[in-house]
């Protein structure tokens, strides 16, 4: 009988160390004495009961898969996850390309994408849009000349980095074209203020479309189908993306048994779980597939650029 | 003490498990011969092959050939291998003992996505076999919406012939359009763009409350990887890990390890249990 075994015929009070043989945890079971819990990082759920639950099947379902107790770590902003991620208190988190190309930059390869989702029709990405209220006489980007434009955070991917390198290319300096720049430190709160006058325009994720077909997914879509705004309030006026979709990156620091145990239940619950993988916000027939750091490439550049963009403006 | 609970819980799935010292043991369709650790002279993707998984499972891992799937499937059901390619056929009779876990995506296409029939709400027709000589519409010419429904229909008994017409719309609004004014019977669509329609844009909104949905169901694999049905999670969840970025980190060994599969592989897939059956979804 090999070591593993032994576990089956002691008490549960006894443990790994009962077995007085260094295999006693077996090959499969010793990274799990080593990380004793899993810690992931994700973003703030509050505004988000979709968003709640499903970080919750996510908890849940990496304890059941690993036996380890998984704590959350919510973050109210953009930056939390990413340094949690570049500091090693996290071993894993939810996180955006742009956020990851944060940590990329920060740490290189001591973190690295595992999974991102895939939809029905095979596309991995979603879109940055201009948003402005329906009744406002804004209908192209030449029309926000000199206006109040709201992001939603320095370290939002479609709602800053990846749209301000699109408007560049087109010829709208980001820094200059609009008369005012804020954040509003999160896709509702953008969608909010844009609502409540704080902007003329917001530039928000959306998705489940693409710009030919429209939209049915994104942060404006969200609030009305919980009754927080209408969608007819509103009208999109530009357009940029496909942008890789958010990944599941993991500390490479960490057991490789570990994250080729995240990967697998992850990548799995689509298969193993339709309903909850349908009632926790994901689309029906997508599923996750794994990547690398090469899927963020275009990202991770974008987020160079921005920011020796911003370090050739200091004074 | 939930800390407790779980990490009793994680000891009893390890316990629960193969020995971490037993060889794990991958069946390889061709040829016959006692199980073994590729040598030298084995080809190049074969021994990067075992040589990648027994470096992420930290167990020796032999290759066991097999003349054919039905005679790997055996092998399987009586514990003589852990991981085995199987066919439709081949799982039949073995059903009972073992579970697919993987399949296989070539390049550029799409995922197993589920489709869904979808009839007016009221309808007489309660199941797939209600629409034999029925008036079918699909949702639109993309693969997915497509090629992709047809196939999984045909598998599940409505190939040519079985619907009295069958029209492509434009698109899967323009389907659904189809369907509520009576020139369809039915409508299909993939998954995906069955929620897009039918979600609604506010909490009021129940867009589709005039349908029913009465079929749905996967494309069943033509060939998967099983393990035993008895494999804890845990040691599926690692062994898928392993296999769905063997392309990204192993491509060697991917592309030895699928070569029964296609010769244009994409990446290992995971499945469901019923990957090899004509199971449908709830």
């Amino acid at each position: 009988m090999g070591g593993g075994r032994c576990f089956a015929w002691v008490s549960l009070a006894l443990l790994a160390t009962a077995c007085g043989d260094d295999r006693g945890a077996g090959a499969s079971g010793d990274w799990q004495a080593q990380m004793r819990q899993i810690r992931m990082a994700v973003r703030g759920s509050e505004d988000d009961p979709q968003l709640a639950r499903r970080w919750d099947a996510y908890k849940r379902r990496l304890e059941a898969a690993t036996g380890l107790p998984v704590k959350l770590y919510e973050s109210s902003d953009y930056n939390g996850a990413i340094q949690a991620l570049s500091s090693g208190q996290v071993d894993m988190a939810n996180i955006a390309g742009g956020g990851y190309a944060n940590v990329d930059a920060q740490i290189g390869d001591k973190v690295a994408p595992i999974l991102t989702v895939r939809d029905a029709e095979g596309a991995v990405g979603y879109y940055s849009a201009v948003l402005v209220k329906a009744d406002s006489p804004y209908r192209t980007m030449r029309d926000l000349k000199g206006k109040a434009l709201g992001y939603v955070d320095f370290n939002s991917t479609s709602g800053y980095l990846f749209p301000r390198a699109k408007l560049r290319e087109q010829g709208f300096d980001p820094d200059t074209y609009f008369g005012k720049s804020t954040f509003a430190g999160g896709h509702t709160q953008a969608v909010m203020a844009l609502e409540n006058g704080q902007f003329d325009a917001t530039i928000i994720n959306v998705g489940g479309g693409t710009p030919e077909h429209g939209f049915t997914t994104g942060a404006h879509y969200t609030m009305a189908r919980r009754g927080v705004v209408n969608v007819d309030d509103f009208r999109i006026i530009w357009t940029a993306g496909p942008i890789p979709n958010s990944a599941i990156v993991t500390r490479t620091d960490r057991p490789q048994a570990f994250i080729d145990t995240v990967r697998g239940a992850m990548a799995a619950l689509p298969y193993d779980d339709p309903e909850m993988w349908t009632q926790i916000g994901q689309a029906d027939g997508s599923t996750y597939t794994a990547v690398d750091r090469s899927h963020y490439a275009d990202i991770i550049a974008l987020r160079d650029g921005d920011l020796a963009q911003r370090r050739g403006r200091r004074p | 003490m939930k800390r407790i609970l779980l990490a009793a819980g994680a000891v009893l799935l390890i316990a629960a498990g193969p020995s971490p010292d037993a060889p794990f043991r991958v069946a390889v369709i061709g040829g016959e011969g006692a199980c073994a650790v590729p040598g030298a002279a084995a080809p190049a993707g074969e021994r990067a092959y075992a040589e990648h998984l027994q470096a992420r499972l930290g167990r020796e891992v032999r290759l066991c050939r097999y003349p054919d799937t039905a005679a790997a499937a055996r092998a399987l059901a009586a514990g003589e291998v852990d991981l085995a390619p199987l066919d439709p056929v081949a799982y039949a009779p073995v059903a009972d003992k073992v579970r697919p876990v993987m399949t296989v995506r070539e390049k550029g296409a799409l995922t197993r996505v589920p489709a869904i029939l979808a009839v007016k709400a009221g309808a007489p027709q309660r199941a797939l076999e209600d629409m034999r000589g029925s008036r079918l519409v699909f949702g639109g010419r993309m693969t997915a919406a497509l090629d992709l429904p047809k196939h999984t229909l045909a598998q599940h008994g409505a190939g040519d012939g079985f619907f009295a017409a069958e029209a492509v719309a434009a698109d899967e609004a323009t389907a659904l359009a189809d369907l509520r004014a009576g020139r369809a019977d039915g409508a299909v669509l993939h998954a995906g763009a069955w929620r897009r329609q039918c979600r609604g844009d506010s909490p009021a909104d129940q867009p589709c409350k005039d349908l029913a949905v009465i079929w749905m169901a996967r494309p069943r694999a033509d060939l998967a990887m099983a393990t035993r049905g008895d494999i804890t999670d845990p040691e599926r969840f690692r062994l898928v890990g392993v296999h769905v970025s063997m392309h990204l980190e192993a491509p060697e060994a991917f592309t030895w390890a699928t070569q029964g599969f296609t010769p244009a592989a994409e990446s290992f897939e995971p499945s469901e249990a019923g990957a090899l059956s004509l199971a449908q979804m709830q």
